[in-house]
């Protein structure tokens, strides 16, 4: 006979964290793709340098807290915020800016809290901030991406990316063109009122920003499959798009008083929108536990990226949202305690 | 009769497979044991004894005594003599162990002479048959344990609807399938029977869908017994749909959120088996002291469901069906279904009403290690009462399981469906289970508390009056006599002997001149 918690298992997959966190790092991959073929290899060598920094932390870690380092290591979580802190850095950053963002991202972020699933914050997220609030010139020098007709530009290979990363080699500014380049959100923001339509247009691809609505496509289409596999709910993705939607549709309303005309469909299409929805929002430690309470969760973060992006400091706000609303998850959870009551279906009320 | 089918759902639920599901595993009849075992303390009874160990008992005798809140009297299965009353292994208490009494079987199998409670069930009055119906002890055979008449006077509303709970949707139970297939009439008189009781319109009969051979049996036996007032229900299979509030709500339409109950609406859900044993009862007036089990599992031989008495060890029924290999402390045993039975250590449990299935399975090869729960939700999303187990899980965890009860512990169903598809692999269920009963526990320790600093206020209340009135009594007394003294002075207020000392003195003085002797100085 065969074993009968078999048979149930059989009937929810995947059955654990460990092939949970490995769904994650598949459904990353077109979004990955993307990335690499407009900006170059350089993201493959920060997601390595992450994921090299993030096993030896979290063995030490774990050695250090005396529990199993092979249960911590395949339950895959330091390596789904190793994924997800590099996609986040410029292609190009030097290697201490991958292992500085992991210690930071695993130290405060995770162990210090109690390690997987007691952190408040999401780990990669706060790695993430760290660097930027830190070390603002290494974490916005963007390549301009490559293999689109305007720039015909080259990107640098593989050995010259390594190089560069491990800083024997520096950039030449000469030859790579507009290598500090900013990215589209960016370029909105600063441009001069006169030069924002040209400014727009410019930086307009298909539907979104160009180069990185392909990322973002990709990270959609990631997204998708996680939804299929019932890895994510729909919930916090579906509020966090739908909210920033509709935060660029009032924004563009002329009477809104908002100059910039970016259309809704560009804002979903460009930054880390698609990336932070489906991969960092949803990350289900850090967000609120009840479906209603998710919805307002995702919708929190969908507002404040946009408030961000419009009206803070920084090109993207995916971040500092998340890490935002991650504080008031508490308070939401309180909130929403969901209690059944009984009722008779048929009679109304 | 034409099965009607039923598509509604509940929220949450697993679709299982079942292999077992279309297989009626052979019943056996078993003997008397040698030893029958029956726990004081039960889900929802407790008993004190009224017999000591070295008495005798027959079948059918009380043994427990009166206790005013109606709750369902404890009866000796068979005959024999009261070993003792001691600790022993019961599955149903979480401490593994309670108080039981232990009974040496004589192999008479005499019934007390005032075991058969009535000679004719319809010649009774309505409150007699109920009751005669408590006096029978007839606690529900599906898993719940509560007492048949309890869940009748529960009723606020008169009862429109009962279900006969013929639900089987856990894997690997297998008894009331078996009951079905040889004993579908017994099941359909005794819902009748329960039916004009109660008072109930209308009759549902409810089976899974996917059991066409219980299915057959069922429609066959209707059509012998006409009815218009009963019918066949076919409901989904879905885990776990034969848990009363589930069925209720797939059957009428009416959600039914604990600490509410179906009666509260209308609604009497029995369990088949129950309505078997109450069938009994009725036609023959003699308590129902038996009930079927299934014994099944990986480490069991021959897998059956056995006729056993009340209280049989359960290792009385592993050995008849035989293991693959000698008994190890590696076995594990769980009592209940596959899901949302409780693992268990101690093969001498006895076998309660309420018992349905006993599972052996090999000792696992690779257990699993539960990790941290990444919060993913899929446990509320499966769970049947609409509740958030991780939130519940996270504050049983910080060691506030009263904290869990405002997230709904009270209205948890221990269906154990959130085990099922935790990815962190947490029994959920058993520490929902735990923690209910460190609850009631408290409340219990609570309730005892306060009866007894209420007794102890009575007591020096007693005693402070006790002495006022002694103070009072001694007050009174000493005014009485005071009274009694300053009269009698008043009176006389010479001593009342002062004469008669006066007149000894006189005597005495008399005779002393009249003594010969002494004339001397005349």
């Amino acid at each position: 006979m065969q074993s009968l918690s078999a048979i149930v298992k059989q009937i929810v997959s995947p059955v654990g964290v460990g092939q949970i966190m490995c769904t994650v790092l598949v459904a990353l991959l077109p979004g990955l793709l993307a990335h690499t073929y407009f900006f170059g290899p350089g993201i493959v060598i920060n997601i390595v340098l992450c994921c090299v920094a993030s096993v030896l932390i979290e063995t030490v870690c774990i050695k250090l807290r005396k529990r199993s380092v092979y249960t911590a290591l395949t339950d895959g979580t330091a390596i789904v915020t190793a994924f997800l802190l590099a996609l986040t850095l410029p292609p190009l950053a030097p290697w201490w800016i991958c292992v500085l963002g992991m210690l930071v991202a695993l130290l405060p972020g995770k162990h210090l809290y109690g390690g997987t699933g007691h952190n408040p914050f999401n780990p990669a997220m706060l790695g993430y901030a760290f660097l930027l609030i830190c070390f603002p010139l290494e974490m916005t020098q963007w390549l301009n991406p490559a293999n689109i007709p305007e720039t015909q530009q080259l990107l640098p290979g593989l050995i010259d990316s390594i190089r560069i990363t491990l800083g024997s080699s520096h950039l030449d500014t000469a030859h790579w063109d507009a290598i500090t380049m900013a990215t589209p959100l960016d370029k909105i923001k600063h441009a001069a009122p006169e030069n924002l339509i040209s400014t727009v247009q410019g930086s307009q691809g298909f539907i979104g920003a160009y180069a990185w609505e392909w990322s973002n496509l990709g990270f959609l289409l990631g997204g998708l499959w996680m939804l299929w596999r019932r890895v994510i709910s729909w919930h916090i993705p579906v509020s966090v798009l739908m909210v920033l939607a509709l935060c660029y549709a009032v924004s563009n309303i002329p009477l809104a008083g908002s100059a910039v005309q970016v259309t809704p469909l560009f804002g979903l299409f460009s930054g880390a929108a698609m990336l932070g929805a489906f991969f960092i929002a949803t990350d289900p430690v850090s967000a609120a536990a009840s479906r209603r309470g998710q919805l307002i969760y995702g919708a929190g973060i969908g507002f404040l990226i946009f408030i961000i992006r419009e009206f803070g400091g920084y090109p993207e706000g995916v971040a500092f949202a998340v890490l935002l609303m991650n504080l008031t998850v508490p308070t939401i959870d309180h909130y929403c305690k969901v209690k059944a009551k009984s009722r008779d279906k048929h009679e109304p009320g | 009769m034409k099965p009607q089918h039923l598509t509604n759902r509940f929220q949450g639920g697993l679709v299982v497979s079942d292999p077992t599901a279309t297989k009626v595993l052979p019943v056996i009849a078993t003997g008397l044991p040698t030893t029958v075992v029956l726990p004081l303390q039960t889900s929802h009874n407790s008993y004190t004894p009224n017999v000591d160990s070295g008495q005798a008992v027959l079948k059918g005798q009380r043994l427990d005594h009166l206790t005013p809140s109606g709750a369902s009297p404890l009866l000796a299965p068979t005959s024999g003599v009261i070993k003792s009353i001691a600790r022993y292994a019961c599955s149903q208490s979480p401490g593994g162990a309670v108080n039981s009494i232990i009974i040496d079987v004589d192999g008479e199998d005499n019934w007390h002479p005032d075991a058969q409670l009535f000679h004719d069930w319809h010649q009774l009055s309505r409150d007699s048959q109920l009751t005669a119906l408590q006096a029978s002890a007839l606690i529900g055979h599906g898993g719940g344990g509560f007492a048949l008449y309890r869940k009748l006077t529960s009723a606020t509303k008169p009862i429109k609807t009962l279900i006969v709970n013929a639900v089987e949707c856990e894997p690997m139970i297998n008894c009331d399938a078996a009951l079905l297939q040889t004993a579908a009439n017994d099941i359909i008189a005794g819902a009748f029977a329960l039916a004009s009781l109660c008072g109930a319109d209308n009759t549902v009969i409810a089976i899974e869908n996917g059991k066409q051979q219980i299915l057959q049996s069922l429609v066959e036996s209707l059509t012998d017994n006409t009815s218009n007032n009963m019918t066949l229900c076919v409901v989904p299979d879905i885990y776990p749909v034969g848990a009363e509030r589930q069925l209720v709500e797939v059957v009428c339409g009416v959600k039914v959120v604990a600490p509410d109950i179906p009666s509260r609406h209308g609604i009497l859900c029995c369990n088949a088996a129950t309505l078997a044993a109450f069938h009994s009862f009725v036609s023959t007036g003699y308590p129902s002291l038996r009930r079927l089990v299934t014994v099944a599992g990986s480490a069991i031989q021959k897998p059956a469901n056995f006729d056993a008495l009340i209280g049989t060890p359960i290792k009385d029924l592993v050995d008849i069906a035989g293991m693959h290999s000698p008994m190890t402390a590696e076995h594990s045993l769980t009592v209940g279904g596959s899901i949302c039975g409780t693992g268990f250590y101690d093969f001498n449990a006895p076998v309660l009403a309420n018992t349905n299935c006993i599972l052996v399975d090999k000792p696992d090869k690779n257990p699993v290690t539960e990790v941290a729960c990444i919060r993913c939700a899929r446990c509320s999303d499966v769970c049947p009462a609409e509740l958030l187990p991780q939130q519940m899980h996270r504050h049983i965890q910080a060691g506030k399981p009263e904290d869990a009860q405002a997230f709904g512990l009270d209205a948890c169903i221990e269906c154990g469906c959130c085990d099922q598809v935790c990815p962190s692999n947490i029994p959920l269920t058993a520490s929902f289970r735990d923690s209910r009963a460190t609850l009631r526990q408290r409340h219990q320790i609570e309730i005892a508390a306060n009866e007894s600093a209420r007794r102890y206020d009575m007591r020096q209340q007693r005693l402070e009056q006790k002495t006022l009135e002694k103070n009072r009594r001694l007050m009174e007394r000493k005014r009485a006599l005071q009274k009694q003294t300053a009269s009698t002075e008043q009176s006389s207020p010479q001593r009342p002997d002062a004469d008669a000392i006066k007149a000894a003195m006189m005597r005495s003085r008399q005779r002393k001149k009249n003594r010969p002797g002494n004339d001397s100085t005349g």
